[in-house]
């Protein structure tokens, strides 16, 4: 989607009709609206956002221009328009919104609700009309994403905020997942009306395992909802502690002990994952804890091949390849010859069985060399285990240290004098109870989940076999089968969409806070962690999200709204009004060189304060179009003006 | 690119269902977009009906 142009009639302070033409030429992406405040720039935003999606505006009575509403007759219907051309997937559109109002006295009322229309303008000349142009908006670009694309910069920090449902919901909506989720909860529903219309139909035993599965699925539904109400109390406890200790680090009184606890977590997150490491390997290490076995083992058979030896038993004391031979020439050692089956032949013969063929021996000197090498390996195996084992004993024991430090901070806080300070410390440590509470219930319920899960198999399976016997019911168990079966999979392709996205836009927010933020050295990292958190990593490797300026956090914003964009997919422009208000000196620089490459089309409403030097020489080689938003104080009337800018590349 | 790596998750799926949950999850966009607002459910069902059909012979022709 790209706009091309917007035409308004008597639409707030712009008297008459107005318009412009949005710039859409790939190298010329930008088009600048510039004013004093006051003159517009939020009425011109608001105008698109209301047309294409009657969103962004407030007191509708009041969208008609005052001054259209003063020259009518008292009685006369006055009616304010805007229109917004944009192209989508190579066709173009004529969006257009309305309302009239009816003058009473000095104010307007409204005669009917908005009308909105959406027409598509053939190559031939021809308007098509939309029948549900809701619908095909919504379609072009939900609503629930439009803020993403459209939006306030100066509100745009809110995202970096501890709290991070909004960054969930930004992309579950950019993602479409509510689609996904509703298309699991109505596969689950139909597959459970299914179900119920077999028990009805079928045989008792057939009806049985049907309620049995039926109730699995309820209790494993039960399951997933506790489990989602966890995921949220955590999430809560952990934004309040994260405030709590945030007031306690700004209170002057607490903040080395606060900066000592948050140190101190740190190190335990860093130690939780070497002991993560150790536990890994000292696992591996333990399945193959046969080998452990082996020295004693390998000792004890080489001590039997030894004694063998000694008594001289290995090698045999007669070769069998030589007693072979005298028995086939029929002729004994000391050249004496015998007959076939005669007294000596019968010796020889017998002395077969005392004999050792070449192979066995070659086969005990290979053996012993490989108990030698095994009980070598299987040594180093336990050697490894031993150091790993002290190893973690190690961690656990600074761990221990670690958490009888935080135990001592907590006991210090809670025993302040001032009954703030001790209060807030006191809330901080219920908090984190529930919290450590609620994680503990969240690992029971996913063992009962998967417990179910797999007691749900062995009712399917036999269900199966039931089923198979009553043909009458076919087609409903089929039906039956093929919904289960798609709710389950959606319920799976949810969660790793869900993750794989997650992770994408996490690289590709690191990506453009590398180039947005001028203090690149000094950030090394930029997460975006399972509970939706934005967290910036500074040089130290320390958390340095908190420490952020209002211009680095709304950089921040605007890198994880951008990334979210690039990663949907969805063409669409970045329509923002104020953007650069809380940018200035390099931050601003480094936006403004940038933030054209970021998007396929970029309109701005800024101030003249925001469009200095500094935006200017950032945006005007990529601008195609700059208007500038004339006030006029003695009509109170704005009107849009086309500024040369002389840019010439 | 979203809708690939949504795509790509569906082929991963059993065949037998991969057609059916593509085809559900478009009703369901569709239907929260508004374009068509009315009777997901319905829709769905007669998907599955489709389906099942299919892979019991019951239809000539695939969906």
């Amino acid at each position: 989607m790209k706009l091309e142009y917007i035409s308004l009639d008597d639409f707030r302070q712009f008297y008459g009709r107005q318009d412009s033409e949005f710039s859409i030429v790939d190298d010329l992406n930008v088009t600048v609206f510039h004013g004093v405040n006051g003159a517009g720039k939020t009425s011109l935003f608001s105008a698109i956002n209301w047309c294409l999606y009657g969103a962004g505006v407030e007191g509708i009575g009041e969208l008609v221009s005052r001054r259209a509403l003063v020259e009518a007759e008292e009685g006369d219907v006055v009616t304010t328009r805007v229109g917004v051309m944009f192209i989508h997937q190579g066709h173009r559109y004529v969006a257009k919104r309305s309302l009239s109002v009816r003058k009473s006295g000095k104010r307007g009322i409204p005669v009917g609700p908005p009308e909105f229309s959406l027409m598509q303008i053939k190559a031939s000349g021809d308007a098509e009309e939309r029948a549900n142009p809701v619908g095909y908006m919504n379609s072009i670009l939900p609503a629930n994403v439009r803020p993403y694309f459209f939006f306030d910069g100066e509100k745009m920090e809110d995202l970096t905020r501890a709290d991070n449902r909004e960054v969930e919901e930004a992309i579950r909506n950019v993602m479409r997942l509510p689609a996904i989720e509703r298309a699991e909860e109505h596969l689950n529903t139909i597959a459970t009306e299914y179900r119920r219309e077999i028990r009805r139909q079928g045989s008792p035993e057939l009806g049985k395992l049907t309620s049995e599965e039926d109730d699995l699925r309820a209790e494993k539904d039960k399951a997933v909802r506790r489990r989602d109400e966890l995921k949220e109390e955590i999430r809560l406890a952990r934004q309040r502690i994260s405030d709590l200790e945030a007031k306690l680090r700004a209170t002057e009184a607490t903040r080395s002990l606060q900066e000592k606890r948050d140190r101190i977590q740190d190190l335990l997150k860093q130690f939780e994952e070497q002991e993560r490491g150790k536990v890994e390997l000292i696992q591996l290490l333990a399945n193959r804890s046969y080998l452990n076995l082996l020295p004693e083992a390998a000792q004890r058979a080489l001590e039997v091949l030894d004694e063998k030896r000694e008594r001289g038993l290995i090698p045999g004391d007669i070769r069998k390849q030589l007693v072979e031979d005298l028995l086939e020439n029929l002729q004994c050692i000391c050249g004496r010859p015998f007959q076939l089956n005669d007294e000596a032949y019968q010796k020889l013969s017998s002395l077969l069985k005392r004999t050792t063929s070449s192979e066995l021996e070659s086969e005990v000197s290979r053996l012993g060399g490989n108990l030698h090498a095994l009980s070598a390996i299987a040594s180093n195996q336990m050697s490894t285990l031993v150091n790993l084992t002290r190893d973690r004993a190690g961690i656990n024991s600074r761990m221990d240290q670690l958490y009888k430090e935080l135990d001592d901070i907590e006991r210090q806080l809670k025993g302040a004098p001032e009954e703030e300070i001790a209060g807030l410390e006191r809330q901080r440590a219920k908090f984190q109870r529930a919290l450590e509470m609620a994680i503990a219930e969240q690992g029971s319920i996913e063992a009962k989940i998967s417990g179910i899960d797999l007691e749900i198999e062995r009712v399917r399976r036999k269900k199966q076999e039931a089923e198979a016997k009553e043909k009458k019911l076919v087609l409903l168990t089929r039906k039956e089968e093929l919904a289960q079966k798609a709710a389950d999979a959606v319920a799976r392709i949810k969660e790793e969409f869900f993750e794989q996205t997650r992770s994408e836009i996490e690289a590709a927010t690191k990506e453009v806070f590398g180039k947005l933020a001028w203090k690149q050295e000094h950030f090394q990292d930029v997460q975006l962690d399972q509970d939706f958190r934005l967290e910036i990593i500074d040089r130290w490797g320390m958390p340095a999200r908190k420490e952020l300026s209002a211009g680095e956090r709304q950089i921040l914003s605007l890198s994880f709204i951008t990334a979210m964009a690039r990663v949907s997919g969805e063409v669409a422009p970045l329509v923002m009004d104020t953007p650069f208000g809380r940018l200035s000196g390099n931050d601003l620089s480094a936006v403004a060189e940038n933030l054209p490459d970021l998007t396929s089309q970029l309109i701005l409403f800024v101030t003249d304060r925001e469009w200095d030097e500094a935006s200017r020489t950032g945006l005007e080689p990529r601008s195609g179009a700059q208007f500038e938003l004339q006030f006029d104080m003695k009509t109170g009337c704005t009107t849009i003006e086309e500024v040369s800018f002389g840019y010439e590349g | 690119m979203m809708r690939e790596r949504l795509m790509e998750l569906i082929r991963q799926l059993d065949p037998e269902i991969q057609e059916l949950v593509a085809e559900v999850i478009i009703l369901e966009r569709d239907h929260l977009d508004m374009l068509k607002p009315r009777g997901v459910k319905e829709k769905i069902r007669d998907a599955i009906d489709k389906y099942a059909k299919y892979g019991l012979g019951k239809d000539e022709e695939a969906p």
